[in-house]
C-alpha cells in the first residue's frame, strides 16, 4: 500500500492550516487585500492538492474495480457507493475530496460576500465559516484515511499528525459562535471539547501507549512552527510586494491564543488515567468519560492561564482571569464538555474501527 | 486508468502548481489609498474655518459619516448638509436621481473646538457632492463614493477555483459511474485547466496595473466607478491637464469691511471654467494672502459653482495684498497661481493706515521682526526656530519647537506648513514686496528630522533655549520615524485627523533658497485647535559671501 | 443511458464553465452599453440630471469625426412648467489636450428633445460633452464624460 496519496492529503491540509494563519496574520499586520494574495493562494492550493490527491485515489480504486479487483477497506476506509454508482469509492478520500471541492466552491460565495460588504468582512462571516467547515471536512477525511491504515506504521504516524491539524483548525470554526452571545465562551468551549475529544479518539483508535502524548507533542510543534512562521511570512511577503506593515503591531499571532498550548499536560493526564484504568480493569463504559472530564478540566484551566498571559490580564470573555467564579465556571465547563468529549471519542473510535475492520487484528 | 498514470497525473498537477509559484517575480502592489481613505477638506465657510471629514463609505447603500471639526473661536451655530449624486450613466435608472438632493442632515456647532458629526445616506457608488450651508453661503464638495472592486484576474481566480471544485465532484461522480475509465479524463483535464487559470490569475493579480482612478485621474461616471476596469478607456501614461488661470472678482476693496473675494478658475487652454479641482493637501483650494504689514492668511475658499470659489476677507488696513492660490486638477499636478493684480485696499475713512494694529495673532508688522530665527510667542505658545545653513542653493534646515509638549495636531494632513516669500527688501511694505517677489514657496513638515539632534547654533545662532539641548527629544522611540505614526496612509487606512493631538513639538523644514537676500517666512502649526502663524525674517547669504 | 447522461452532464459543465470564464475575463468595451431604442446603431446614451430635469444625451457616433447629438429633457415634476422652453447649448472639450469645440445651440424638437446636427470631435480621448440648460431663471451646466475610443 502506497502512503503517498494519504500524505499528500495531509500535506494539503497542512498547507491550508499554515495558509490561514499566514492570511490572518497578514490582515492584522498589513491590512485589507487589494489583490489575491499568496496566503490565499496557499489556502486554496492546499485544498486543491488535498482534493486532487483524494480524486486520484478514488480513480485508482474505481479503475481497480473495473479491472475486477475488490475494494480494500484499508485503502482510505470502507467502500461507499455514491449516488447509485456502478463502483465504490473509499470513504476517507470521498470525504476529503468532497470537503476540498466544497471549499473551492465556497470561495465564489466568499467573493460575492466581499463584493457586497467590502474588505472589512470579519473572520466569522458565513462564507468564511462555510470555508472553515469544508477544510475541516477534508481534515476529517484524512483522519479517516489514516485510521483505516492503522495497521501500517505510516497510517499510525499519519493519524498522530493528522489529528493535531484538526485540533489546530477547530477554534476558527467555533469562533463563529462567539457572536451569538452564549453564556459560555464558544472558543474556549470549542478548544476544550475538540482537543480532548480528538486526542482521546486517537488514543482509543490506536490502542497504544503514548499516542495521546505524541499527538500533544505534534500539536505543540505545529504551534511553535506557526508562532514563528506566520509573522515571518507576513513580513517577508509585505516586503516582497512593497506594502508597509501597520505600526501598532502586537507580538502574538492572532489565531494561536485560542489553541491549547499546554496540551502536553492534559495528554499526560489522559495517558496516565487511560493506562491506570486499563491496568485496573475499570469499566470501559465509564473510562472514556472519566478520562475526558479530567482532560477537559486540565485544558480548561490551562486555557485560563494561557489566555490571561497572552491577552494581558483579561480572560477570554473579558472577565478578570483570577476571579474565583472564572475558575469555578471553567472547571465546570471542562468537566462537562470533557466528559461529553470522552463519551463521543470512544464512539468515534468505534466508527473508525468499523470503517476498516480487516486491519483491526494487526492493529492491536 | 491505472495506478501509475494516476500518480503521474498527480505529479504533473503538483509540478504545474510549483512551477507557477516559481515564476513569481516581485510584483508592485498598489493600494489605491485615495479611493478608500477618509477625505479631509478644509473649508472657510463665512467666518468659520472648518475641517470637513468625509469618512470612508464601506458599502452602498449605506451611511456617510461626516465629521466637522471646529477650531478655537469658531462661532456656534447650525450647518445644513446635503448629498447630491452628480454622476452620469448609460443606465437611466442608475442616474435617475442625479442632480437631486438624496439626503439632508443638520450639524449643531457647539462653539467649543472639536468634532460635530452627522450621518447621511448615500444610495449608490459614483460621483457625489456634499453641500454645507450656514444659511448665507453654501459650499459644495465633490467626492466619490467608491465601490468594492474585484479585479478581472481576481475574478478569474475565484471562478477557476470554484470551477475546479465543481469538476472535482463531477470527476468523482464520473469515476464511480462510468464503465470506461477514460471518461474521467474529460472532467479531470478540465479540472487541471481550471486550476491553471486560478493560479495564473492569483499570481498576476498583484502585478497588473490598476485602472485610472475615477475622479482622480479621469472624470468619474457612475459606470466608471461601478466598474473602472470596463470603463478604463485608453491606457495613457499622462492624465495631466493644462494649467489654470486665476481671476479675482475685484482688485480693490475697502479696508476694515468684510468683502467676498471671488476667485474664478479657468482652463488656460480652452478658457472654459476649471471645474475639475480635486482635494489636495486637505483642501480644494489653498488661498494665501499676504498683507502690507506682514499678515498672512491661509484660507480655504468654498466652491460655489463651476470653477468658482469664494471667501470672505476683511482686510484690516489700506495697502496692497498679494494673493496666490494652490490647487490640483484632476489628472495630477499641483499648481500655484499668483494673482497678477492682488488686492488693493483703500484705507477706511477716519482711520490711519499705520496706526491700526488689529489684535490678531500672526499679524505682525515689519518693524516687529528681527532678522533671523529665535523665539516668538503667538497665542500664548512659545515657538523657537533655529535655522542652519541659510545659504542660497544649499538645503537650509529650519527646525521649530512649537510649545513644549507633543500635542501638535495635524492641520491639512501635515504637522507644519512653511510659507516662504522673497527675496525682498526687509523694510518694504510686505504685500507689495510679495507681489513682486520671485519666490513664493509652500513647504511642509512631517515632524522632526530623524537622527539629528536639535541644531540650535545655526548660522543665525540665536537662542539656546532650555529644553533644546543636544539630546534627542524622544530617545526611546524609533529614531527613523519620530512621531509620524498615523500621518501617512498605510494600505488604505485613513490618516489621523486634527483630533489626534499627539505630535511634535519639533517640526522641521528643509528648503533650498534659490537666491540670496531677505526672505519672509511664516510657520504654521496647530495646537489646541488654534492654527498658529509665526512670522520670521531670514537673511540668506550667497555662496560667494562665504569665501574669505 | 447512463453514458448519455454522463456525456450531457460533462458537456453542460464544460459549457457553463467556459461561459463563466469568458464572462469574467472579457471586459466589455466602454461603448458597448445598450443605446436607447430610438437611437442609431453604435450610439451611446448617457443620463445625467439637475435638480429640475433629467437630462438624457445621445451621441450618435462616439468616434472621431462629427457626430449628431440629441439632448432630451425630462422635467422632474412630471410635466414641464408653462413657461418658455429652456435653451440648450452643447459644447465639448478634451481636457487633457486642451481642445474645445464651438458652442452649438441645440434645435428644439417635440417631446423635450433638442438636436445638434454636427459636433466635431477631432481626436480620440476622454472628452467632456458640456450641456448648458438655460431656462426658468436657472442656468444648469452638466458635464457628460465621453470616451471616444478611435
Amino acid at each position: 500500500m502506497n502512503p503517498a496519496p494519504a500524505y499528500t492529503v495531509l500535506a494539503g491540509t497542512l498547507m491550508s492550516l499554515a495558509g490561514i494563519h499566514w492570511d490572518v496574520q497578514w490582515h492584522v499586520d498589513v491590512g485589507p487585500d487589494t489583490f489575491f494574495t499568496l496566503p490565499h493562494l496557499m489556502l486554496y492550493s492546499g485544498s486543491a492538492i488535498a482534493g486532487i490527491a483524494s480524486l486520484v485515489m478514488v480513480l485508482r480504486v474505481t479503475s481497480a474495480q473495473r479491472a475486477g479487483h475488490p475494494a480494500d477497506p484499508a485503502v482510505g476506509g470502507s467502500p461507499v457507493r455514491v449516488l447509485g454508482g456502478r463502483f465504490t469509492a473509499p470513504l476517507g478520500y470521498l470525504v476529503a475530496g468532497t470537503g476540498a471541492a466544497l471549499f473551492l466552491l465556497y470561495g465564489l460565495l466568499d467573493l460575492w460576500w466581499h463584493s457586497l460588504y467590502g474588505f472589512d468582512a470579519v473572520l466569522d462571516s458565513p462564507p468564511h465559516v462555510a470555508l472553515f467547515i469544508s477544510i475541516s471536512l477534508t481534515m476529517v477525511g484524512s483522519v479517516i484515511v489514516f485510521a483505516a491504515a492503522r495497521a501500517q506504521p505510516w497510517g499510525r504516524i499519519g493519524l498522530v499528525a493528522g489529528i493535531p491539524v484538526l485540533i489546530m483548525f477547530t477554534p476558527l470554526t467555533t469562533n463563529a459562535f462567539s457572536r451569538l452571545g452564549l453564556p459560555i465562551d464558544a472558543r474556549l468551549a470549542g478548544s476544550v471539547f475538540f482537543a480532548v475529544c480528538l486526542v482521546l479518539m486517537g488514543a482509543i483508535t490506536l490502542r497504544r501507549r503514548r499516542v495521546a502524548l505524541s499527538i500533544a507533542v505534534v500539536l505543540g510543534l505545529m504551534q511553535l512552527f506557526l508562532w514563528w512562521f506566520s509573522p515571518w511570512a507576513a513580513r517577508v511577503y509585505a516586503d516582497y510586494v512593497g506594502l508597509p506593515l501597520r505600526d501598532n503591531l502586537v507580538g502574538v499571532p492572532p489565531l494561536l491564543p485560542s489553541i491549547p498550548m499546554f496540551m502536553l499536560v492534559a495528554a499526560l493526564v489522559i495517558e496516565g488515567l487511560l493506562g491506570l484504568g486499563r491496568r485496573r480493569g475499570w469499566s470501559a463504559r465509564w473510562l472514556p468519560q472519566l478520562v475526558g472530564a479530567a482532560g477537559g478540566v486540565v485544558v480548561s484551566l490551562s486555557m485560563l492561564v494561557q489566555m490571561s498571559s497572552l491577552s494581558g490580564g483579561a480572560g477570554p470573555v473579558g472577565r478578570s482571569a483570577a476571579s474565583v467564579t472564572a475558575v469555578v465556571s471553567d472547571v465546570l465547563l471542562g468537566l462537562t464538555l470533557g466528559a461529553l468529549a470522552g463519551f463521543l471519542a470512544a464512539r468515534f473510535a468505534v466508527l473508525l474501527h468499523l470503517n476498516a475492520p480487516a486491519a483491526d487484528q494487526e492493529g492491536r | 486508468m491505472n495506478a501509475p498514470s494516476a500518480a503521474r497525473r498527480l505529479g504533473a498537477v503538483l509540478a504545474i502548481l510549483l512551477s507557477t509559484l516559481g515564476l513569481l517575480m516581485p510584483p508592485v502592489a498598489e493600494a489605491d489609498s485615495a479611493a478608500v481613505g477618509d477625505l479631509h477638506v478644509a473649508q472657510t465657510l463665512g467666518g468659520r474655518e472648518l475641517t470637513v471629514i468625509l469618512r470612508r463609505v464601506t458599502g452602498v447603500p449605506g451611511p456617510l459619516h461626516v465629521d466637522v471639526i471646529t477650531h478655537k473661536g469658531t462661532a456656534a451655530g447650525r450647518l445644513d448638509l446635503a448629498v447630491v449624486p452628480t454622476g452620469v450613466s448609460t443606465s437611466a435608472s442608475a442616474a435617475s436621481v442625479s442632480g437631486t438632493t438624496v439626503d439632508t442632515a443638520a450639524v449643531a456647532l457647539s462653539g467649543r473646538p472639536g468634532t460635530c458629526s452627522a450621518v447621511l445616506d448615500v444610495t449608490r457608488a459614483g460621483p457625489w457632492e456634499l453641500s454645507l450651508s450656514d444659511g448665507n453661503r453654501t459650499a459644495t464638495i465633490p467626492f466619490i463614493v467608491p465601490k468594492q472592486l474585484t479585479s478581472p484576474p481576481e475574478t478569474a481566480v475565484y471562478l477557476g477555483f470554484s470551477g475546479a471544485g465543481v469538476l472535482l465532484l463531477v470527476t468523482l461522480l464520473v469515476a464511480v459511474r462510468a464503465r470506461r475509465g477514460w471518461w474521467t479524463l474529460v472532467p479531470g483535464g478540465a479540472l487541471v485547466a481550471c486550476l491553471a487559470v486560478a493560479v495564473t490569475g492569483a499570481l498576476l493579480s498583484s502585478r497588473l496595473p490598476p485602472p485610472p482612478s475615477q475622479g482622480g485621474q479621469v472624470d468619474a461616471t457612475i459606470d466608471g466607478v461601478d466598474d473602472p476596469y470596463a470603463y478604463s478607456g485608453q491606457r495613457i501614461g499622462d492624465y495631466s491637464r493644462p494649467p489654470g488661470t486665476l481671476l479675482l472678482s475685484s482688485s480693490t476693496t475697502r479696508a476694515g469691511e468684510v468683502a467676498d473675494v471671488r476667485l474664478a478658475l479657468s482652463d488656460a487652454s480652452t478658457g472654459l471654467p476649471l471645474d475639475d479641482v480635486v482635494v489636495h493637501d486637505g483642501a480644494l483650494l489653498h488661498l494665501l494672502v499676504v498683507g502690507p504689514s506682514g499678515q498672512l492668511w491661509h484660507l480655504h475658499p468654498i466652491r460655489t459653482g463651476a470653477g468658482v470659489f469664494e471667501v470672505p476677507l476683511s482686510l484690516p488696513e489700506g495697502g496692497h495684498y498679494a494673493v496666490s492660490a494652490e490647487f490640483a486638477r484632476r489628472g495630477g499636478g499641483v499648481q500655484q497661481l499668483r494673482s497678477a493684480t492682488g488686492i488693493d485696499a483703500v484705507p477706511a475713512t477716519g482711520r490711519t493706515t499705520t496706526g491700526s494694529r488689529p489684535e490678531v495673532a500672526a499679524r505682525t508688522t515689519a518693524g516687529d521682526l528681527q532678522v533671523g530665527a529665535g523665539a516668538r510667542t503667538v497665542a500664548d505658545v512659545q515657538v523657537r526656530l533655529s535655522a542652519s545653513s541659510l545659504v542660497a542653493g544649499q538645503a537650509a534646515v529650519l527646525s521649530a519647537r512649537v510649545g513644549d509638549t507633543a500635542t501638535l495636531q495635524p492641520w491639512l494632513g501635515m504637522l507644519g506648513h512653511l510659507i516662504v516669500v522673497g527675496p525682498l527688501a526687509p523694510e518694504a511694505a510686505v504685500g507689495t514686496a510679495t507681489q513682486n517677489a520671485q519666490v513664493w514657496a509652500h513647504s511642509h513638515s512631517m515632524g522632526a528630522m530623524p537622527d539629528r539632534t536639535h541644531d540650535t547654533s545655526g548660522t543665525d545662532g540665536t537662542a539656546h533655549a532650555p529644553g533644546m539641548g543636544p539630546h534627542s527629544p524622544s530617545p526611546g522611540l524609533d529614531p527613523d520615524m519620530p512621531g509620524m505614526g498615523g500621518l501617512t496612509s498605510v494600505n488604505g487606512d485613513s490618516t489621523a485627523d486634527e483630533t489626534v493631538a499627539a505630535y511634535g513639538p519639533d517640526i522641521c523644514f528643509v528648503h533650498t533658497f534659490p537666491a540670496p537676500g531677505y526672505y519672509r517666512i511664516w510657520i504654521q502649526a496647530e495646537r489646541g485647535y488654534t492654527v498658529l502663524t509665526v512670522p520670521y525674517l531670514l537673511h540668506v547669504t550667497g555662496t560667494v559671501e562665504k569665501r574669505p | 443511458m447512463s453514458r448519455r447522461f454522463l456525456v450531457a452532464a460533462v458537456v453542460l459543465a464544460a459549457t457553463l464553465l467556459t461561459a463563466l470564464s469568458v464572462h469574467a475575463l472579457w471586459a466589455p468595451w466602454p461603448g458597448a452599453a445598450r443605446p436607447a431604442s430610438d437611437a442609431p446603431r453604435g450610439a451611446i446614451t448617457l443620463t445625467g440630471g439637475t435638480a429640475r430635469d433629467m437630462v438624457i444625451l445621445t451621441v450618435s457616433a462616439p468616434v472621431t469625426g462629427s457626430t449628431a447629438l440629441d439632448v432630451r429633457l425630462v422635467p422632474r415634476g412630471g410635466t414641464a412648467t408653462g413657461g418658455p422652453a429652456p435653451v440648450v447649448m452643447v459644447s465639448a472639450a478634451l481636457p487633457t489636450a486642451g481642445h474645445a469645440v464651438p458652442d452649438c445651440t441645440a434645435v428644439r424638437a417635440p417631446d423635450g428633445h433638442y438636436h445638434v446636427a454636427a459636433l466635431p470631435l477631432m481626436m480620440p480621448g476622454r472628452w467632456q460633452v458640456l450641456v448648458t440648460v438655460d431656462g426658468d431663471g436657472h442656468r444648469d451646466r452638466l458635464v457628460f464624460p465621453l470616451n471616444v475610443p478611435r
